[in-house]
């Protein structure tokens, strides 16, 4: 049986802005195994990043507010924790890898220094020759030539870049990486590169990984498992297998149409017609119901529960329904 | 020869830069018959964008001719060029940047109707931007809202509607799906076909998506540091790669499928540079896993293969290097 | 038909952006006091005669404490302070919106073609700014005062001309970031002309910004103003203006400090409220802050 690293209930945040509250996570669970990938998929709005910002505990201060639900990291809630505790949890215990590697490193700071800085943080009993072994190690592991460690961050293309964001991330031996969108600012073949590059981390470190895309491609070549958010829920999770091959709740099934085919050319895409629901203005019922094809009437009073099916999970009527008559 | 619309001859566009002159696009030829798509793909910095904006003259051409209908184009005064705008448009990239944040939506449509006086009077211009928000599927009550108000889709919706309303018969897409969501994704390419087939349009699609090229496109040419090495139709490019970089593209293809992770990919070494001063020699050769010695050092041209296949891969023109 | 909404937007425009600025309670309090500066400037034909309060001398009230006749007392020649502050609010403000007018114009023009145009006509006109920014603005006022004479029009002029290179750089760094927009290219792409792109896509996206700009270089125009008539560079006596108060009321500062502190609290109050106000023009403008 596999061991439960990361738990999150029920979770709810909202962002009160002037004009509205937001509710960018409405009631979200998931549960991550050590040593597991899971991919987060989701469109712009889904509350992708939000859900990463939660679990660091770096919601935007006053604006962002976690009004429910619970995040435990290893046995232990990340709620409760001290602003303290925290910092010694980011770093050392989860990493985090933004989605652009131009604005996440300091200009002025060469690149050896901002990965020493992130060791000297979180190990105070190293001293600097160890430190730059360290530093050398990373680079290396990141497939950077030490060599390059005195180089400003500016003097690396888009893709070096990125590995340098993840030498700083693996500085601490995370237990967990948070990736929000790593590869979607490269071109394909450096993203091939990255992600070889992850791919082969992952298992020698044993890195558990929360993989935050929109780019279904990526999740298939990296994923374990697969919870595809919308409107700041989990509407489907389950394994890449079952996520891929047999999807079961319409936005998924929907999100995999509208993807040009490449192995049979199609006229036409299928697009999922109408727009994400604005966050400050949910529909009631199932929030997807509005461009639902398959909108019943239950839909539009009552937000279904999950169905759960050997592991695969989905939050559709559809299926309660379908129990209920056979 | 009727049939071709658009016509590239050795285009060339040179930036100065202070490391060295640039060579964004270097001695592109190529031709695009009525009707079809043009599909031209490439990464960052290939030069890509930059065809583009040349053809339409948003960027002055370095050398080399471009021929719209047999007529050359790149003679006409840039003073006398606006007439050429009324056949040639472009859809831009980014829907946030590319629509003026103050004008409504009814006035960003009007704008081109207005100055290039096709509408004789107020009511005429309203009917025809109704006509055309119609026609891209932006719902009419939406005539006065701001674009801040809109969300991706919409906006570039915007966008394909102000092109269209010059009655061009070519369009430059510059990446139009490529900074909205996949749902929106597959609204907007529908769309962009749609127009294709009522309008009989002939597009350039500019991307570097491949599954969104290989949808849209008859043709696709592929571009590496301002140079194509590749052009074919485009199952063709698909079933029977010829140049190693064509080849590490397809094969970097993320598949959403996960039967794809077990594909054996191609990865290729190195970062791809800017074309600021180039050697002589195939530009890709730094970073093929199949370059020999024989790549540097000269020149090499596309050649066609058969069957309109061309490559300017010299280890497989040669015959040296072949594909299983 | 649907076209006729466009009024209505813009004024949703405007309830949105006073909507906004209303939030910010010290812009709001900005605008109160400086609405009431301005009012009082307007209005003080009303309620005092220039040459009876202001002007003429009298040496029987001096230095006289404030009373129900004279509400903030007297200076040393006897007049009446409150009028002088009132008539001082009209001067001040007489100067430094006409100096405010007259840099931002010339500055948004020459920002316009420099930024527009770019090129050798982008040069010339910037190395002529620099060199303008290179002398202190101050000093640069002083010395125009200098060499035209002390009067309020040529402190005008003087404060105009050293306002206009900071305008025009202001300006030409917001065409230029908007000049690289895609929307503009968007524009030259259906055909637009240069000066129809000029006036209709880019002067309405910098337009706000300006006022902003304006407003808060406003305030530091009325304190030029009041420092240059402290150092006798400005309106010349017996004319009312807040810095000029200031200077005259040194020597007795240690006997009367009121004569020193009321056009001291003027200045302060007014340049105060003129900033509040334009930091909540800018939040309330801005459209990223939404």
């Amino acid at each position: 049986m596999s061991e439960i690293l990361l738990e999150i209930k029920d979770l709810e945040v909202q962002y009160l802005t002037m004009d509205a509250t937001i509710r960018a996570v409405n009631g979200l669970s998931l549960i991550l195994n050590r040593g597991e990938t899971l991919g987060v998929v989701g469109e712009t709005g889904a509350g992708k990043t939000t859900l990463a910002l939660s679990i660091m505990q770096l919601l935007p201060k006053k604006i962002g507010r976690i009004v429910g639900g619970c995040i435990e990291f290893a046995g232990q809630s990340l709620l409760n924790a001290s602003a303290k505790a925290m910092r010694s949890v980011r770093g050392d215990e989860i990493a985090m890898i933004f989605q652009d590697p131009m604005t996440s490193l300091n200009p002025v700071m060469t690149i050896g220094d901002q990965i020493a800085e992130m060791i000297e943080l979180h190990s105070t009993d190293k001293n600097k020759k160890e430190i730059s072994v360290k530093v050398d190690e990373l680079l290396e592991v990141v497939g950077i030539p030490a060599t390059r460690k005195a180089e400003y961050p500016h003097q690396f293309s888009g893709g070096m870049r990125q590995r340098v964001v993840i030498a700083i991330a693996l500085a601490c031996n995370p237990t967990l990486l948070i990736a929000d969108e790593p590869t979607t600012a490269l071109d394909v073949t450096i993203q091939a590169q990255v992600l070889e590059m992850m791919e082969d981390l992952k298992t020698r470190l044993n890195t558990s990984m929360l993989l935050i895309t929109h780019d279904l491609g990526v999740v298939a070549a990296m994923c374990d498992s697969v919870a595809v958010m919308y409107a700041g829920r989990i509407i489907e999770y389950g394994t890449v297998e079952q996520i891929f091959d047999s999807p079961r709740h319409p936005y998924t099934i929907g999100l995999l149409n509208a993807i040009p085919n490449l192995e049979n050319k199609s006229h036409r895409l299928i697009p999922i017609e109408g727009l994400m629901p604005n966050p400050a203005l949910l529909p009631i019922g199932c929030s997807f119901h509005p461009r639902c094809k398959k909108c019943m009437e239950i839909c539009r009073r009552q937000n279904p529960i999950n169905f759960d099916d050997a592991g695969h999970r989905v939050a559709c009527h559809l299926y309660f329904s379908n129990t209920e008559d056979t | 020869m009727e049939n071709i619309i658009l016509e590239l001859r050795n285009l060339k566009k040179y930036f100065p830069t202070p490391h060295g002159v640039l060579h964004a696009v270097d001695d592109i030829s190529l031709s695009i018959n009525r009707g079809q798509t043009l599909g031209l793909v490439g990464e960052s910095g290939c030069g890509k964008s930059t065809i583009g904006r040349t053809i339409l003259r948003l960027i002055e051409p370095t050398s080399g001719e471009i021929y719209f209908e047999g007529q050359n184009i790149t003679d006409i005064p840039k003073s006398q060029f606006k007439s050429m705008r009324k056949h040639m448009q472009f859809i831009f990239q980014d829907p946030y940047s590319s629509i003026n944040p103050r004008l409504t939506v009814s006035q960003s449509i009007a704008e081109p109707l207005i100055v290039n006086k096709l509408a004789s009077s107020k009511s005429e211009l309203n009917e025809l931007v109704l006509h055309y928000m119609e026609m891209v599927g932006l719902d009419s009550r939406l005539a006065s809202a701001y674009p801040h108000e809109l969300d991706g889709g919409r906006r570039q919706r915007i966008g394909i509607a102000r092109a269209l309303s010059v009655e061009p018969k070519f369009i430059i897409c510059d990446e139009p799906v490529s900074a909205l969501d996949v749902s929106i994704q597959a609204q907007i390419l529908n769309l962009v076909q749609d127009l294709q087939e009522q309008l009989n349009l002939t597009y350039i699609f500019v991307t570097h998506n491949l599954s969104v090229v290989k949808h849209i496109s008859n043709e696709i040419a592929v571009m590496y540091l301002g140079q194509l090495v590749e052009k074919c139709q485009a199952e063709e490019l698909f079933e029977r790669p010829m140049h190693p970089y064509t080849r590490a593209l397809l094969s970097a293809i993320l598949l959403p499928s996960p039967k794809s992770r077990n594909k054996k990919r191609e990865i290729l070494r190195g970062e791809i540079t800017s074309p600021i001063n180039p050697t002589p020699g195939c530009r890709f050769a730094k970073r093929c896993n199949y370059a020999t010695a024989a790549c540097v050092g000269e020149s090499y041209e596309l050649r066609d293969m058969g069957g309109d296949h061309m490559t300017s891969c010299i280890r497989v023109i040669s015959g040296e290097l072949k594909w299983d | 038909m649907r076209m006729k909404g466009r009024t209505e937007r813009a004024e949703g425009q405007f309830i949105e952006i006073w909507r906004r600025f209303k939030r910010n309670k010290a812009a709001v309090a900005g605008l109160v006091v400086f609405s009431f500066v301005v009012l009082m400037a307007l209005s003080a034909d009303l309620f005092f005669n220039y040459e009876e309060d202001v002007i003429r001398q009298n040496a029987m009230e001096r230095f006289q404490p404030p009373s129900a006749e004279h509400l903030l007392g007297t200076d040393q020649y006897g007049r009446d302070m409150l009028a002088r502050i009132v008539y001082g609010a009209r001067m001040s403000l007489l100067i430094s919106l006409s100096v405010t007018v007259m840099s931002t114009l010339p500055g948004l023009v020459v920002g316009f073609i420099a930024g527009y145009f770019g090129g050798k006509l982008d040069s010339i006109l910037m190395r002529i700014c620099d060199m303008f920014m290179a002398i202190p603005a101050l000093l640069m006022a002083i010395t125009i005062v200098a060499a035209l004479g002390p009067s309020v029009t040529n402190l005008i002029i003087a404060l105009s001309i050293s306002g206009i290179p900071s305008t025009a750089r202001f300006t030409r760094s917001m065409v230029l970031r908007l000049r690289g927009e895609e929307f503009v290219e968007s524009a030259r792409a259906v055909g637009t002309s240069d000066f129809r792109i000029m006036y209709r896509h880019i002067f309405p996206n910098i337009v706000s910004l300006t006022i902003v700009n304006a407003t808060l270089s406003l305030g530091s125009m009325i304190l030029a103003s009041a420092g240059l008539s402290f150092i006798g560079l400005g309106v010349k006596p017996p004319a009312p203006e807040w810095g000029a108060m200031l200077s005259n009321a040194r020597n007795y500062f240690t006997d009367h400090p009121s004569l020193l502190l009321i056009p001291g609290a003027a200045i302060l109050i007014t340049v105060l409220s003129v900033n509040l106000l334009g930091d909540g023009l800018r939040d309330a403008l801005d459209p990223k802050t939404k």
